[in-house]
């Protein structure tokens, strides 16, 4: 596999460290400083005797962002009353750790872990007993399915593990931590299988993740911007899902996943075109059924990206292949619309994009609005003012639904961006240009690569593949991994 | 074995395929009805067969001196100079060839769907849309040829299947056409329509195994040779010679003759696409074939900063020449003649030379 890791920075390993001495009390009063103790209402700092050593032991933490009855019980009753000859024998907590620069003392204070520093020692001891706050566990509301499990990632990382490792019972699932960003530092969970991932790519995803040069990256959705190859390229090349089974079926192929604390979803990483088409539905409806779905889900491909432009195509410049009967209907309907063809059809999608724009941001109690002004206004108005013509209603609404079959959020908007360019170029010199701007979309698609592996893979350079490409075989006949990424053990029985 | 190309049997095959079979849908048959009138479906084996000694000589060439290219493997026997003089040839021949086949392609889309539009704009869009596929480079040429084939063959079938009522397998007599010694010659002296055959020699190392590049090659060729043949058998028959000499392009006079049932009777824009997109990818090819031999003979790096230059100049051939007539059947065909010898004779020279040199034994 020939790829280049991308080299950057090595900003982080000249990072300074301060470690701890014994002026406790200097300290504590740095710590203040820089908390701006006085003014930072959630910042806290207690000081408790300790029993067992009778010194006295400063606490700091966020209050916001830990749970208090966990300091009580795990922390400050030890302290008060037990016996013991170290901190480890009093404070029984399985996440106490000891600590021993400043720098490591702030970071964990900021990930919400309780920091006990003890007069005297130069040493600081910390403990999680973090609890950000975030949603239950909801149903899956942008990749809905039919059939098949509900439940979607959530803002956090535990439960989303957990929700991942519900499903794959492996000893060698493994979950690693990198963290990114400068000033707020996030941590990067790396899902993957340790005997089946592709180490190669693994480090390049870690080294990608370590170059990172930024302030901060909040969510997974920041994380893409950030690891993807190509940042101006109309194809996307990572996978955005918030279903936990598509994530452990992934998983269970080889893939990488990555996690972060504050996203609903997931990355999946590396990718081919074929992967944004799925959905987990095709392989939980029955063989006949699955390969019924992904028939409609390619014809739907053809029809956003082309009926516009072939319209347009055939009207201004092949009309000879129009049957004479549907060449007069549709030349009798335009009779009395001032516009050139290509204005009417850009009109009408220019219009169907605004409906779905608003549609997004407008507030739910005013959803059925829209509804009213799109159908009332854009289907029968400006047909009426002959402002276009009631074939192009019928093609752009054709080529607006069908857009919604491609589910994933990415490919959806390269499909729609793929759109208007068709059309331009079909309004051009027909199917000439057509045929030439499609060919050109279509080779730069199969130059990609994602982490990698070719886009058009296993297609095209040809792999051995669990046939899951375009159609699917029945489960059971399925013999290989995804041989593109290169798993450790390609074969699936 | 190299691990990092990707190229394997199935995207040679496809290469090779896209870039002999569409010259069934070019003037190709109506050059060779001119001399040979009615048995001119045939010919193509004829002039296979005259070439296919040395073709095959070379592809032994090649298997003898592992890992190497067409131009590599001549500048290894020859040396440096002479190789550099053939390297010009076989650069200048299909460069030549390149030109005015570009010129007869772009005339088929200017009659045929653009009528009003000048040549010139129209070779542009075409040059400008070849330009930058050729640009993605071989592996990406590759890959697409590989996908969009099944879409070319499944139109074929299609047109073949529409077509099949109306062919009258009488009018392929008599067999012999203009009678058997013109038939022979003629054949023989087009042997250079199958000179992408050597070209393509160029990409010999750009597979991941070699085997594959064998493989995809003598299958790809069987193939195309069925379907130029197939699509020669169909003009024979639905048109006779007669009319096809006149026609210049009687794959578009076929698409134009065909009809789905009594609603939908002009589905010339249905195959045309198809015909478009292997149009622009055999041109890719080709741009990219000739371009990667001019390199190879000079050691120049960087093959696609030659794309424009070369495809340039291309055009501005295909320009030159006043009309399609001229263009087609004087300095096409004349071309075509006088390199047949040339193809057939520097394998052999190279076997020769490899032979004496003692070389070969070593291997």
């Amino acid at each position: 596999m020939s790829y280049k890791p991308i080299k950057k920075n090595t900003k982080k390993q000249d990072k300074k460290s301060t470690p701890l001495n014994r002026h406790t009390s200097m300290q504590i009063k740095q710590l203040k400083e820089m908390y701006s103790h006085n003014i930072n209402k959630d910042f806290c700092s207690r000081t408790l005797f300790a029993n067992f050593n009778k010194k006295n032991v400063h606490l700091f933490y966020y209050a916001s962002i830990v749970n208090s009855d966990k300091i009580e019980q795990a922390i400050v009753q030890p302290l008060l009353e037990d016996d013991g000859s170290s901190f480890p024998n009093v404070l029984t907590n399985e996440s106490l750790k000891e600590i021993d620069t400043m720098e490591k003392v702030i970071e964990h204070i900021n990930s919400g872990k309780v920091v006990l520093l003890s007069e005297g020692d130069c040493a600081a001891y910390s403990i999680d007993v973090s609890q950000f706050q975030h949603r239950a566990i909801s149903q899956s509301e942008n990749e809905s399915v039919v059939k098949g499990p509900q439940e979607a990632f959530t803002e956090s990382t535990h439960m989303n593990i957990s929700l991942i490792r519900k499903q794959i019972k492996d000893k060698q699932l493994i979950t690693t931590v990198s963290s990114v960003g400068e000033r707020s530092k996030q941590d990067v969970t790396i899902v993957y299988i340790s005997d089946l991932v592709n180490s190669e790519i693994l480090k390049d995803v870690q080294e990608r993740l370590n170059n990172i040069d930024t302030d901060n990256v909040r969510n997974v959705e920041l994380l893409e911007q950030y690891l993807e190859e190509r940042p101006y390229s109309i194809f996307p090349s990572i996978y955005y899902t918030e279903r936990p089974d598509n994530a452990a079926a992934y998983i269970e192929n080889g893939h990488i996943v990555l996690l972060m604390e504050s996203s609903s979803a997931c990355l999946i990483l590396p990718v081919t075109f074929w992967t944004f088409f799925q959905s987990p539905e095709d392989r939980y409806s029955r063989f006949m059924f699955g390969n019924f779905t992904r028939m409609i889900r390619f014809i739907a491909f053809y029809l956003t990206t082309m009926i516009s432009a072939t319209y347009v195509a055939l009207a201004n410049f092949h009309s000879q292949m129009i049957p004479p009967d549907l060449l007069l209907a549709i030349t009798a309907s335009r009779e009395r619309v001032p516009f050139p063809l290509l204005i009417e059809v850009l009109i009408m999608e220019v219009a169907f994009e605004l409906i779905r724009e608003a549609g997004i941001r407008i507030p739910s109690a005013l959803g059925p609005t829209i509804g009213i002004v799109g159908a009332l206004i854009l289907g029968q108005a400006a047909v009426e003012a002959n402002i276009i013509s009631p074939i192009i209603v019928i093609i752009s609404a054709l080529s607006g639904l069908t857009s919604f079959a491609i589910s994933d959020v990415s490919l959806n908007y390269t499909v729609r961006i793929t759109r208007f360019l068709f059309i331009f170029a079909a309004g051009f010199m027909g199917m000439l240009t057509l045929m030439g701007a499609f060919l050109l979309w279509f080779m730069y698609a199969a130059s990609l690569k994602s982490f990698g592996v070719r886009f058009l893979a296993p297609i095209a350079p040809s792999f051995k593949a669990p046939k899951d490409t375009l159609f699917r075989k029945a489960v059971r006949a399925e013999l290989w991994r995804p041989t593109q990424i290169q798993p450790k053990d390609s074969k699936k029985k | 074995m190299n691990p990092n190309r990707m190229l394997k049997a199935g995207e040679m095959f496809t290469l090779l395929f896209i870039l002999l079979s569409l010259k069934a849908t070019d003037a190709t048959a109506s050059l060779f009805t001119q001399k040979t009138q009615n048995a001119f479906w045939y010919m193509p084996i004829i002039s296979l067969l005259v070439i296919l000694p040395s073709l095959l000589l070379l592809l032994h060439l090649l298997k003898k001196y592992q890992d190497k290219n067409l131009i590599e493997l001549i500048e290894t026997i020859m040396g440096s100079l002479v190789s550099k003089i053939i390297g010009l040839i076989i650069f200048l021949s299909s460069f030549l060839l390149m030109g005015f086949s570009y010129r007869g392609y772009v005339e088929q889309i200017n009659f045929l769907y653009f009528p009003e539009t000048p040549y010139v704009i129209l070779s542009l869009i075409f040059f400008t849309i070849v330009y930058f596929a050729a640009k993605k480079g071989w592996e990406v040429i590759g890959f697409t040829t590989k996908i969009f084939l099944p879409f070319f063959v499944l139109s074929s079938v299609i047109l073949i299947i529409l077509i099949l009522n109306d062919l009258v397998i009488e009018r392929v007599f008599p067999i012999f056409g203009s009678g058997d010694i013109i038939v022979l010659r003629e054949g023989a002296l087009k042997g250079s329509i199958f000179i992408e055959l050597f070209l393509i020699t160029i990409a010999y190392t750009s597979f991941k195994k070699t085997d594959f590049f064998r493989k995809g090659f003598v299958l790809g060729l069987i193939f195309s040779i069925i379907s130029i043949i197939c699509f020669f058998f169909i003009y024979a028959t639905t048109f006779d010679y007669n009319s096809i000499a006149k026609m210049s392009y009687p794959f578009h006079d076929i698409t134009q003759y065909v009809n789905l049932g009594g609603y939908l009777t002009n589905i010339e824009t249905f195959f045309m696409i198809f015909w478009l997109l292997g149009s622009f990818l055999r041109y890719a090819i080709y741009l990219y074939l000739v371009t990667w031999i001019i390199s190879a003979t000079f050691h120049i790096e960087h093959i696609e900063s030659l794309l424009l230059p070369v495809g340039f100049l291309g055009l501005i051939i295909g320009v030159i020449s006043k009309n399609l007539i001229i263009n087609e059947f004087t300095f096409y065909n004349s071309i075509l003649n006088y390199l047949t010898f040339f193809y057939i004779g520097f394998p052999i020279l190279l076997w020769l030379i490899s032979s004496l040199k003692g070389e070969y034994r070593k291997k």
